[in-house]
């Protein structure tokens, strides 16, 4: 009674997130506001970046445990999770057509491919990475658990990796060669996006793994999945805290982005830096990994740790990631903000517009089609170990 | 190879009329629509050369007039990033966008350096003033007015150049006078080199006349 009113609870609560995240991209698409005058990336770029990495930190994750550190009691969960991962891609794939402004010359990524920039790779790797997941997924349907040594699983496995890696790795990039003053953030953005995208992958499976791997995951057997997936978190959210520290003192050590890490430090912000991603996204759940490690039956310590790490690191790429970057262009550059002093007509989009604007709306309501279209795929799919496709080569 | 054009503001000629500014929205912005005119909100703002007064840690008298335009960077930070080719630096090294090919990713806004390239949201009846004009949806930028080139290699004048009646902004071929000596003297110089995008426009700061 209890579990299956939690789905419907569930269900109702995805079906709701992504009628907001539909309302949001609705939204974004009628304005005719001055938001984006020079300030032009908001929160759905950040969205569609994150799922994107969360998608290739859930394939890694699965990938790497079972194919190099060689764990095979977790082939029973491999097409669950490479489900999963191919769930979370799709809103942010959603959220990057919803936010070009001309989507119907999309074409041109390919027939005018510019291989100087970031941008156009990404569309190439998002194909690339798609493709493999995808290609993955069905191998893994009509073989099952039986089929995960085979060659060809094995080598779609270790193609997808690289991909994933590739594709995380060029969505910081692209960042970094997009954003305010040239290449400023390049150094280590490559690094910081790999490193989120593998403690966000852990934090999505510490977070779904209850509700997902129902009946996959004997009860016996969760005392070990936990603890995996909290060695996990740990590792990782300590990689991004150093790749961070490490990005932060690059910048404060090099005259024209000097500036911008004290604002991270001390100014504009600085609250959401501490409070959001350093407290919620690094501390806490790097304390709650750990007790999860040392003390058994903490299945929802975990849950709750992988929750905050979601929430930091949205936090740390939405507001001084994204919006630090682009705002302090204008502010190293003093002309701007003479523009807009002498004028009164050309003020930048500020945090606040930046965050309280329909854009966020269409993020959050991401994770709903996320979780939605993770509850509908064992209706549809042969997803549990065992299981046979029996209709159109891979449905139930 | 077609000589490379360039500009140079001279600021100690500038009154700060905004002659020039009127001149872009007139040549490439406003909207004839009947027996009225459309303009975006804000015009000003989304002019391509946009009036400033400047305040950087040059020595600079504070108040000081300058223009925020597309600086037509010999290494366009906007060119690089434009994922499908549609911003590019044509043969005469002027920044031009060509809108059939922009999807509308902004990239190009961001990159921008000097915050020159803006995006209006809002509609405007009419069509454009000439094939390159203001469109709503498009990072706009300057283009040297290059629909007056006559295609023939020789110069042309943009309408801002035209309109300053005290000479203060100079248009030519890079390598030619009076330009290439005011740039080679360092008499003009570029704003942010730092940042090693090589602007063609240059300003002649105060009390360093020409």
């Amino acid at each position: 009674m209890g579990k299956t009113y939690g789905r419907v609870v569930l269900w109702v609560f995805s079906l709701a997130l992504t009628i907001l995240m539909v309302a949001g991209i609705a939204a974004y698409r009628v304005s005719t506001g001055d938001e984006q005058a020079i300030i032009p990336w908001g929160m759905m770029v950040v969205g569609y970046v994150f799922f994107a990495i969360m998608s290739g930190g859930v394939a890694d994750s699965t990938i790497i445990t079972a194919y190099i550190i060689k764990r095979s009691r977790s082939y029973p969960e491999l097409r669950r999770n490479i489900y999963t991962a191919l769930a979370v891609l799709v809103p942010g794939i959603v959220l990057v057509f919803s936010d070009i402004l001309h989507p119907g010359r999309s074409y041109w990524f390919y027939l005018g491919f510019n291989i100087k920039s970031r941008i156009a790779w990404n569309a190439l790797l998002y194909i690339i990475y798609a493709g493999f997941l995808a290609a993955l997924l069905v191998v893994l349907i009509r073989r099952g658990e039986e089929g995960a040594e085979a060659p060809l699983t094995k080598g779609l496995a270790f193609a997808t990796l690289v991909a994933s890696v590739n594709l995380e790795m060029n969505l910081g990039m692209a960042f970094g060669s997009n954003i305010a003053v040239p290449t400023w953030y390049s150094v280590y953005s490559g690094m910081l996006f790999i490193a989120c995208a593998f403690a966000l992958g852990g934090a999505w499976l510490a977070l779904t793994n209850r509700v997902r791997l129902e009946g996959i995951v004997s009860a016996e057997e969760w005392w070990r999945e936990d603890r995996r997936i909290a060695a996990e978190i740990a590792i990782t959210v300590l990689t991004v805290g150093f790749v961070v520290l490490w990005g932060l003192l690059g910048l404060y050590s090099w005259g024209l982005a000097e500036g911008f890490t004290m604002e991270v430090a001390k100014g504009d912000y600085a609250e959401y830096f501490w409070l959001g991603y350093v407290v919620l996204g690094f501390i806490t759940p790097l304390a709650l990994a750990i007790l999860v490690l040392l003390k058994e039956g903490k299945g929802r310590i975990l849950q709750l740790a992988g929750l905050l790490v979601i929430i930091g690191i949205a936090v740390l790429l939405a507001v001084p990631y994204n919006y630090g970057g682009q705002h302090y262009r204008l502010e190293v550059n003093q002309l701007y903000g003479q523009l807009a002093l002498g004028l009164g007509d050309a003020q930048a989009y500020t945090l606040e517009e930046y965050l309280a604007n329909p854009e966020t709306l269409a993020f959050i309501g991401g994770f709903g089609l996320a979780i939605l279209l993770d509850l509908i795929g064992p209706i549809l799919l042969p997803l549990k170990p065992g299981d046979k496709p029996r209709r159109l080569w891979i449905l139930k | 190879m077609a000589k490379r054009v360039a500009m140079v503001i001279d600021m100690n000629s500038c009154v700060g009329c905004m002659a020039c500014v009127v001149a872009c929205i007139r040549e490439n912005i406003a909207r004839q629509n009947g027996d009225g005119v459309e303009l975006p909100e804000k015009s000003v703002a989304h002019s391509r050369t946009k009036p400033a007064v400047i305040g950087l840690d040059s020595g600079v008298p504070e108040k000081t007039p300058v223009f925020i335009q597309c600086q037509h960077c010999e290494s366009a930070p906007c060119a690089m990033v434009c994922p499908t080719g549609a911003t590019y630096i044509d043969e005469n090294g002027v920044v031009r966008l060509e809108t059939e090919r922009c999807i509308g990713c902004r990239a190009c806004i961001a990159a921008c350096p000097y915050g020159a390239r803006t995006l209006y949201r809002g509609e405007l009846d009419g069509e454009p003033p000439n094939p390159y004009g203001f469109r709503p949806g498009y990072p706009d930028k300057c283009t040297f007015c290059v629909h007056r080139a006559k295609g023939d290699g020789s110069l042309w004048t943009p309408a801002c150049v035209e309109a300053c009646a005290f000479g203060a902004r100079l248009f030519g071929f890079l390598d030619e006078e009076p330009i290439r000596t005011l740039v080679e003297s360092g008499k003009a110089v570029a704003l942010l080199p730092a940042y090693g995008t090589r602007p063609k426009v240059y300003y002649i700061l105060p009390n360093k006349g020409r």
